[in-house]
């Protein structure tokens, strides 16, 4: 990228530097430290260190192969979208905070067109695919999320609210296809077609070796992902189809590194397997969209960032010989700061945390951000604390200047070293699953759940030792740990009897030979889409639509799809 | 805290609901035990009696739950009571996760020996377990963490 005369001079200079440090301050403190996955860091970078960089592989904003970003502009054109998720309490609890949000300006623009945003995410047994009368949802229903079971609850949730105008998403994985069915009733109640919904479906039942709960097993869980996805290709031309989540990876130990690979090794399974369905990659890929982990270790983050991006495109042109520009574009549209980074302990430490991991997002030029709240690391969000971390982007967004230049950071040695070489440590770790067989493989053996505890372990010694410092928890503190987290926000205790007795009126209303019709064909449905797998592909969303149709409810639905592919867990 | 001397493992059961998604805290917990030198049963359940079920089968001296998305309350009254039911009050049950303080006091009422939180060390909880067991481990022998 350098001529040879500007690299000798570097070379030189950076000699003279460090033989000038190492007098200063001896030769220990030139040893340089060590990013988050322990990529041992020089204290400081030259042209030397990115002369093997071919200038195209940095390229500019909005050109191939997008390391640098998605759109020429980025936002000089547009905000970052602000992708909240909230959600707790009953359908009508979880409206009056999608309200608030709005109020305050959670809107998602994209071009000339503004869309509401609707992204909630269940309660524990709604996401398990459970009623709240359900003996096993006890003690859980409207705790972490919002209960969602029936079209009465849609109708609560949505009601006056322009689908056409709403990008919608429910964050439970293994009702995916069920909410999505339920939806699409709903909306044909409402008088609206699928061809006018924006939503995605989150689909993300690859999870469980990040997110411990009981779901389907690899085998099942890939084909109901391709079932999903082949439905919204066929249906709803404004539909994402996978949420790739490296969030979850990382939250459960997963350092950048392995969430780069982790995320691709599921874009990379997922694909072949709906090409075994029979679709084309330029049909489903741009469908797919990650939700991407943003961290302390401010500019590992970043270039984990411009890293998949860079990796995705090579991945989809040259692996899967992809033709549209869209497939080789990877949506971030949800850079999410990361939980694990919060703490218990002085909470309001974590708005300086969510504003740096923020920050970081937008340097790193992310589609969408959803910044977490200071009070996260205790309870559901108050409104005053979603309200700052709102307040927060529009903060970055409108008072520093920061959005008049496309990826500010482009070209920087340092970052343009580090993103090659965490690129460079990545495909080296996809290889690795590859040989162990894939994704399936290494979820199911068990692999990837050890690789993520292994490195969640080290990080949490190093807290324990001392070696990582977090203040006000293992430096600084003066708090009494362990004496419990203080409360900011209380769903309503009444939560489970309301949603039970709604329940309770809504099965009184219903036809029930009906329900019982519908769920009967659902079940055949089922057994001939898991045992005619690829052929049957196509035939499970129908038989969804068709009881929910009948007011069949979300564990009703749930039921019976549990009982025909299987859950457990697989280690 | 006085050293034991005689020797003898302590077994602990650590169980998480099949619901609850966070198993960071708890593997990690079931990690640094077992390097203790702790026997570890780990377990993930879909309704609490399971949990005393477990207990009583593999006879442990310690419990340890895991909550941080609900349920706290439900699981705990719930294993408390079947303890109690099945003459098995001599087993600490400890809880760990994000619990909200004032629920803490309700939790004590039922028989919870201890509550771990975010930002709590981990020695906190090993040396827990070894003042909660009559003859277990010495001291020495564990890791310098």
């Amino acid at each position: 990228m350098f001529k040879k005369k500007v690299l000798d001079e570097a070379r030189a200079m950076e000699k003279r530097w460090r033989v000038r440090c190492a007098g200063c301050y001896g030769e220990k403190m030139t040893k340089g430290g060590a990013t988050r996955s322990g990529m041992p860091l020089k204290p400081v970078y030259s042209p030397t260190d990115i002369e093997g960089i071919d200038y195209n592989e940095i390229s500019l904003p909005g050109e191939y192969p997008y390391t640098r970003g998605l759109n020429p502009l980025q936002y000089q054109v547009n905000s970052w979208m602000l992708r909240w998720i909230y959600g707790y309490g009953t359908a009508e609890d979880s409206r009056k905070r999608r309200d608030f949000l709005e109020k305050v300006g959670m809107r998602e623009h994209i071009g000339e067109t503004s869309l509401a945003v609707v992204n909630i995410v269940g309660d524990l047994p709604t996401q398990r695919g459970l009623d709240p009368d359900d003996p096993r949802a006890q003690g859980r229903v409207g705790e972490c999320g919002v209960s969602i079971s029936t079209m009465r609850d849609f109708k609560k949730f949505f009601e006056g609210l322009p689908l056409d105008k709403l990008r919608t998403t429910f964050i439970c994985d293994d009702p995916t296809m069920v909410l999505l069915a339920m939806y699409i009733v709903y909306a044909e109640r409402r008088g609206y077609s699928p061809e006018q919904l924006n939503l995605t479906t989150i689909n993300r039942l690859y999870r469980q070796p990040s997110w411990d709960i009981i779901s389907w097993g690899p085998e099942s869980a890939f084909k109901l992902m391709v079932e999903d996805i082949y439905y919204c290709c066929k249906n709803i031309p404004r539909a994402g189809a996978l949420n790739l989540s490296g969030y979850l990876f990382a939250e459960a130990g997963a350092n950048a590194i392995q969430e780069l690979a982790f995320v691709l090794s599921v874009a990379i399974e997922v694909t072949k397997e709906c090409i075994r369905a029979g679709l084309d990659p330029d049909e489903f890929v741009p469908r797919f969209y990650t939700h991407m982990h943003f961290g302390m270790d401010l500019f590992e983050e970043i270039v984990k960032i411009r890293a998949l991006r860079r990796m995705w495109a090579k991945l989809f042109k040259e692996r899967f010989g992809c033709k549209k520009s869209e497939s080789l574009q990877v949506r971030t549209p949800s850079g999410q700061t990361a939980g694990i980074d919060l703490t218990a302990q002085e909470p309001l430490n974590n708005i300086i945390r969510a504003t740096i991991m923020t920050l970081g997002s937008i340097l790193a030029g992310v589609d969408g951000v959803c910044t977490s709240s200071y009070d996260e690391a205790l309870n559901i969000p108050s409104e005053e604390a979603v309200k700052l971390s709102v307040r927060t982007n529009q903060i970055l967004y409108h008072e520093t200047n920061i959005p008049c230049v496309s990826d500010p950071l482009g070209g920087s040695y340092y970052i343009e070293w580090l993103t090659s070489k965490i690129e460079e440590e990545a495909w080296k770790l996809i290889e690795r699953i590859e040989e162990l067989g894939g994704y399936k493989k290494c979820w199911e053996s068990g692999w990837l759940r050890r690789e993520m505890e292994r490195s969640a372990k080290e990080c949490q010694d190093k807290i324990e030792s001392g070696e990582k410092i977090i203040v006000g928890v293992n430096k600084y503190a003066e708090e009494q740990a362990g004496a419990g987290v203080e409360r900011t926000f209380e769903v309503d205790a009444q939560t489970e009897e309301k949603a039970m007795e709604s329940l309770r009126k809504f099965r009184a209303e219903r036809d029930v030979s009906m329900v019982k019709q519908s769920l009967d064909k659902l079940r055949e449905v089922a057994r001939r889409f898991i045992a005619d797998w690829p052929g049957s592909c196509g035939i499970l969303m129908p038989a969804l639509i068709s009881a929910a149709r009948v007011d069949a409810t979300l564990g009703e639905m749930s039921g019976v799809l549990q009982e025909v592919c299987g859950i457990g867990y697989s280690y | 805290m006085a050293i034991p001397t005689k020797t003898k493992k302590a077994r602990v059961l650590l169980a998480k609901s099949e619901m609850e998604a966070h198993d960071r805290g708890i593997r990690y917990v079931a990690t640094v035990l077992r390097d203790a030198g702790f026997e570890v049963i780990l377990i993930r359940y879909e309704i609490p009696d399971e949990v005393v079920k477990t207990a009583m089968e593999e006879s442990v001296d310690v419990i340890g739950l895991t909550f941080y998305s609900g349920g706290v309350m439900h699981d705990t009254s719930v294993i408390m009571r079947l303890l109690k039911e099945q003459g098995m009050n001599d087993i600490a049950v400890i809880i760990g996760g994000v619990i909200p303080k004032t629920l803490i006091p309700r939790l004590k009422e039922m028989g919870i020996a201890k509550v771990v939180g975010p930002g709590d060390s981990i020695k906190k909880v090993v040396e827990f377990i070894i003042g909660k067991t009559t003859e277990c481990i010495p001291l020495s022998r564990l890791k310098d963490r």
